[in-house]
């Protein structure tokens, strides 16, 4: 009995899906546009802060790490968008948008670092923002899928 | 279901504007009320007090046995449908209707249940992914009709829903109403200017002008007894006419006409002798073939009848008959007519004078056909 009841709430939950949008998984990708915009405002910081050279990343590609950062920020509002709707490619979308953060980590930061131009407090703090962004958007994208897959299903 | 007593309420305005004057009413479970009346008369202000939207200034509001005069709307459980239907235009149908219940925040499971229920009822399923702007005034209306149901509210308050429906809608949608009010069996109160809105949906009407009620009663007790020349005016369309008439003898008339009481109105008319009352005569209980020479200034043909708007002794009282089949009368044509039926008022109160209005079954014919005595 308690199964059937179970099971009946479940299908409830499912059958609610066709007429609301997926917030979790639009949640989490909001999160993740947030701490991309927490590394990023933060990232250049310690050229002109603490070392006061504010030549090192002019040596660096910083014009396609702009531009990279607005792409990033623009495709992960689509496939927020796209998510909110159950759209698997969108969900795919988002776990390669997730690998993109993680290789950022070994791109500027490490690179900062190496040279002896980030501090280490700064650093760990940036690469906590881009592992939560990538964090946020696996979780966005398997719940997406998941739920995506049960609604289709049913 | 809810059972609803408003003792001795007025509104007074902060400008000493007084909108409602000493409204009673006992409302029963389950009834349909509707309040008519014109513009200003105090209908709107009235549910708003009930639905706790304007302070009752003095008097009660009684819900189950409960004074609710000073409870706050939130708390009051009714749920109303405004004329601008009120929808938020960013949610979606589902989204609005789950609006009320999300905030309460009921088991989001529960609230898709209610939900879907009340779409069915409504016939709004295929449209709940839909925005407001996707759908027609009917829908909105339908939609903002939904986001009261789910709540299961003791009582629905409807202020004017129908007004920004083009005609055809206004008819089909009033039919939605009167079946939803059958299937939930809920109590109504339903504010409305137009009277053909209350007569087809009301258990009972209460026809209000500047702030007094003029007469609570069935519709068929208004549209036939009405208690005033108020009432009697405002209800039925094309407006009853009105004419002074002088009581002598047994006859009532004046300088164009005269028509012989049946002995039923003689006897309610025995204070008035000699004196001068009005008598009410509606456009539909105006025959063809009497003694009163009706002079035509405009034939309006309505399909099975016909309005021939005219007028009586040289363009001194006007009056409007609504004339059973396709007539083709010209501008000064002269038609005998006869009054099939005939209210009669207190020229000075302007109250009905009392058992004066006979049906023709009570007046076995003595009042149709020939009665009347052309002056």
């Amino acid at each position: 009995m308690r199964e059937e009841t179970m099971n009946d709430e479940n299908l409830v939950r499912i059958d609610r899906m066709r007429y609301t949008k997926n917030k979790l998984s639009s949640t989490m990708a909001y999160i993740a546009i947030i701490a991309d915009v927490l590394y990023f405002i933060n990232v250049y910081q310690s050229d002109v802060k603490y070392l006061n050279t504010g030549d090192f990343y002019y040596h660096i590609i910083i014009g396609a790490s702009v531009i990279c950062n607005l792409l990033f920020l623009l495709a992960t509002f689509l496939c927020e968008e796209g998510v909110k709707n159950y759209k698997d490619v969108y969900a795919w979308g988002m776990l390669g948008l997730a690998v993109v953060q993680i290789v950022r980590i070994f791109i500027l930061p490490a690179k900062a670092v190496a040279a002896g131009v980030m501090p280490s407090g700064q650093h760990v703090y940036l690469v906590a923002m881009l592992i939560l962004s990538a964090a946020s958007l696996v979780v966005g994208a398997i719940v997406s899928i998941i739920r995506g897959r049960e609604l289709s299903i049913y | 279901m809810a059972h609803l007593r408003l003792k001795n309420v007025d509104k007074i305005y902060d400008n000493n504007v007084q909108a409602v004057f000493d409204f009673n009413i006992d409302i029963k479970d389950g009834e349909f009320i509707v309040l008519v009346g014109p513009s200003g008369c105090g209908k709107s202000t009235t549910l708003r007090m009930i639905a706790g939207l304007e302070d009752i200034t003095k008097g009660n509001l009684i819900l189950d046995d409960k004074d609710i005069t000073k409870t706050p709307p939130k708390d009051r459980d009714m749920a109303m449908v405004f004329q601008n239907y009120a929808l938020y235009g960013h949610m979606t149908v589902y989204e609005n209707m789950a609006f009320s219940l999300t905030m309460r925040k009921e088991n989001p499971n529960v609230i898709h249940k209610k939900v879907l229920a009340a779409a069915e009822i409504l016939n709004l399923t295929d449209q709940l992914n839909k925005k407001p702007s996707q759908l027609s005034g009917g829908q909105r209306q339908r939609v903002a009709m939904g986001r009261s149901i789910v709540r299961s509210p003791k009582l629905f308050l409807f202020d004017e829903p129908l007004s920004n429906l083009d005609a055809k809608l206004r008819g089909s949608t009033r039919r939605e109403i009167l079946l939803l009010h059958k299937r939930l069996g809920a109590t109504m109160i339903y504010v409305t200017h137009d009277q053909t809105e209350a007569l087809t949906l009301a258990d009972r009407i209460v026809c209000m002008s500047m702030g007094h009620v003029q007469q609570i009663g069935t519709p068929l007790e208004l549209y036939d007894s009405p208690a005033n020349i108020f009432v009697a005016s405002f209800i039925g369309l094309p407006p009853m006419n009105f004419f002074d008439v002088k009581i002598e003898n047994g006859m009532a008339g004046n300088e164009f006409f005269y028509v012989q009481l049946s002995p039923e109105e003689a006897v309610a008319l025995a204070p008035y002798e000699g004196k001068t009352v009005v008598m009410g005569v509606r456009p539909e209980d105006i025959e063809e073939g009497g003694n009163v020479n009706l002079t035509v200034s405009v034939n309006e043909n309505l399909g099975m009848n016909t309005l021939v708007h005219g007028h009586l002794g040289g363009d001194k009282l006007r009056m409007v008959a609504k004339i059973k089949n396709w007539c083709q009368y010209k501008p000064g044509d002269v038609v005998p007519v006869y009054f099939k039926r005939r209210h009669f008022f207190d020229k000075d109160t302007t109250n009905a004078i009392r058992n004066a209005s006979i049906t023709p079954a009570e007046t076995e014919g003595s009042a149709i056909g020939g009665n009347e005595v052309q002056a």
